[in-house]
């Protein structure tokens, strides 16, 4: 008799984001994606192997559970609950300090070789940096994984992954595996996370904020104009993940409301949401004029923001200046300092120097 | 016929892991079609039984008429290979009564092969075992194990004293069992299986069963790396060679593929 299991009419894709790095935005992406399936209403679960806060459980209590690796009794917990599967999407969002353990334990133990026999579809997606270091790594990914798909990713939203977050150079390929994934329909050469704004990319980091909720339409304290923004942002980011779905053959073309919905949909989606977040009970708030002098506050609330920030950049510029300065100054008289006892010494020398009959 | 092979698991010592080499071995002879029996010495008790119950048997090495039913028999047996999982501290005994029965001088001869695993114990008394031992191993394919699954460490020997050990036994083969993860250990314990059988995720029955996949990965793992061992030593060639020619030719599997076949 045998132990495999019956297949599903289309896997389930566990998606790995990682980097060997810190601080380059791994915990928003898989944010991203735990949310991006729960907008759809999918069964999703995601698992958090981060150390340091704020991590993915602070954003998402509900849906995220904190796992460690460091034992065999964690390793089952993970892996063993991954495996057993409900159907659900699973996302982890892996520390740089647990990423050589995760890929070690899971190659020991055969996971994804294992994963993929439950109808499981692991993509392993790898957050480019500049380093060198990263490109070496992600090359020994990229042999090391017969049984998962591989694909960089160029998150332009975090500064720390490169100059405008281009960090994805020759060294990065796609490393499809899947007997589905990579057709020709969907090619990826990466997946890409746009730039964000520094304001708004402050509010969403905000311990309390949900994209989820805020795709929804629940209320933000930002601008129309920013909320366009963002709503642009994760459009542009979940039009991505429906890529990721059909790069890995998950799809079940079931046109899901995350998907990649047309744009001017989106566009009088969000008008609807807004007009649904504003509360009804305060007609003095459906004026008009009131609704622009929010909106402009709030871009004057932001404006300060980044001028303040712009400003203290400049005191600090202007402190280095000033630094640089002196130092060129106390240069300059050590120069000086040098140059007059070289003269001395030479002068010196000059009238020491023996005459030619040997007397001095 | 194929000349038939005495496989002998054995140490002055006890708790350095004879009984899982033998486990080990039984899945490996079952992996590769050779049909194996095995002799568990440690009446009544016998501790291989429990995972091979169906492969093995237990009798007393001391007593003559059990002698008797494992080597009087060797010849006319269907089994290939018959292996004998000593009681600690019976090895150089029962190397003695084979010498004595003249069952090392039949390997002399080749009417036998002959294979000794000799687990090693950390500790330097360990290495006086080997030169005792040496004394009746006459053309036995002696292979000195050194056994990691119990987190041995090996660090007291110091090479040069280990190295005149080792030379003093010809075409002596050394080979090493890893450390298996303590909670796999301790399943497949409770489990009374096989690894093979854990690894296939099965009861004893055959029936499914729901072991952890994680430690199954692990099992399959270890017990992967002690096979790719029994195949650097050549082991297959030695007991059976045309199981060893047809192994060969046929695309090597994976552990776990290969439970699930059987």
């Amino acid at each position: 008799m045998s132990t495999r299991p019956a297949p599903r009419s289309s896997p389930t894709p566990l998606y790995i984001v990682c980097s060997p790095f810190r601080g380059v935005g791994k915990t928003l992406i898989a944010r991203l994606l735990t949310e991006f399936h729960q907008i759809d209403g999918r069964p999703v679960a995601a698992f958090d192997l981060a150390d340091e806060g704020p991590q993915l459980a602070d954003y998402l209590p509900r849906l995220a559970t904190v796992a460690e690796i460091g034992d065999t009794r964690g390793q089952m917990a993970l892996f063993d609950r991954i495996i057993a599967g409900d159907g659900a999407v699973t996302v982890i969002d892996l520390s740089h300090r647990a990423f050589r353990s995760f890929f070690g334990v899971a190659q020991d133990i055969g996971f994804f070789e294992e994963a993929r026999r439950h109808a499981i579809e692991p993509l392993v997606l790898f957050i480019a940096t500049p380093d060198p270091k990263s490109a070496r790594i992600y090359g020994v990914l990229r042999r090391a994984l017969a049984h998962a798909s591989l694909l960089p990713v160029r998150n332009k939203s975090e500064p720390r992954t490169g100059p405008d977050g281009d960090a994805v150079g020759a060294g990065f390929k796609p490393a499809p595996t899947s007997a589905n994934a990579g057709n020709a329909d969907a090619p990826m050469e990466a997946l890409e996370i746009p730039l964000l704004d520094f304001p708004l990319r402050a509010q969403v980091d905000l311990p309390l904020f949900s994209f989820c909720e805020f795709w929804r339409g629940a209320a933000a304290d930002l601008s129309d104009q920013s909320e366009d923004e963002l709503l642009s942002w994760m459009e542009h980011a979940f039009f991505q993940f429906r890529g990721l779905e059909l790069f890995l053959g998950c799809d079940d073309g079931s046109g899901r409301a995350a998907g990649p919905r047309s744009r001017c949909v989106a566009a009088s989606g969000r008008a609807r949401q807004r007009e649904v977040r504003r509360p009804r009970a305060d007609p003095a708030r459906e004026v008009p004029l009131d609704a622009s002098g929010n909106s402009i506050l709030a871009m004057l609330k932001n404006a300060g923001g980044r001028l303040r920030v712009a400003e203290s950049r400049v005191h600090e510029l202007t402190a280095e200046v000033g630094i640089a300065e002196s130092r060129a100054a106390s240069a300059e008289s050590w120069l000086q300092m040098l140059e007059s006892e070289i003269v001395d010494k030479l002068t010196a020398r000059t009238d020491v120097r023996p005459r030619a009959d040997g007397r001095r | 016929m194929t000349k038939p092979a005495v496989v002998l698991i054995g140490a002055d010592k006890g708790g350095v892991g004879k009984t899982t080499v033998a486990r080990t071995l039984l899945d490996y002879f079952t992996h590769h079609q050779v049909r194996a029996r095995a002799f568990d010495t440690e009446a009544p008790r016998g501790t291989l039984k429990r995972f091979h119950p169906e492969l093995t048997r237990v009798v007393d090495i001391n007593y003559v008429p059990d002698q008797m039913q494992i080597f009087d028999t060797v010849h006319s047996t269907e089994a290939a290979v018959s292996l004998i999982d000593v009681r600690a501290g019976l090895l150089s005994p029962t190397l003695r009564a084979l010498r004595d029965i003249g069952f090392i001088d039949a390997a002399k001869r080749g009417q036998i092969t002959f294979v000794v695993f000799h687990i090693l114990g950390p500790s330097i008394a360990s290495l006086d075992e080997i030169a005792e031992t040496a004394a009746y191993l006459g053309d036995a394919k002696y292979l000195m194990v050194k056994n990691f699954i119990n987190n041995t460490h090996f660090f007291e020997w110091d090479e040069a004293t280990y190295g005149s050990y080792f030379k003093r036994v010809p075409g002596a083969v050394e080979m090493t069992v890893p450390k298996l993860v303590e909670m796999a250990t301790e399943q497949v314990e409770l489990a009374s299986v096989p690894f093979a059988t854990f690894v296939a995720n099965r009861k004893q029955s055959g029936e499914p069963a729901s072991y952890s996949f994680v430690l199954r990965g692990y099992v399959r793992h270890w017990l992967d790396q002690v096979w790719a061992e029994y195949e650097r030593i050549g082991l297959l060639g030695t007991v059976e060679p045309r199981q060893a020619v047809r192994a060969a030719i046929l695309r090597p599997r994976p552990v776990l593929e290969a439970a699930e076949a059987t």
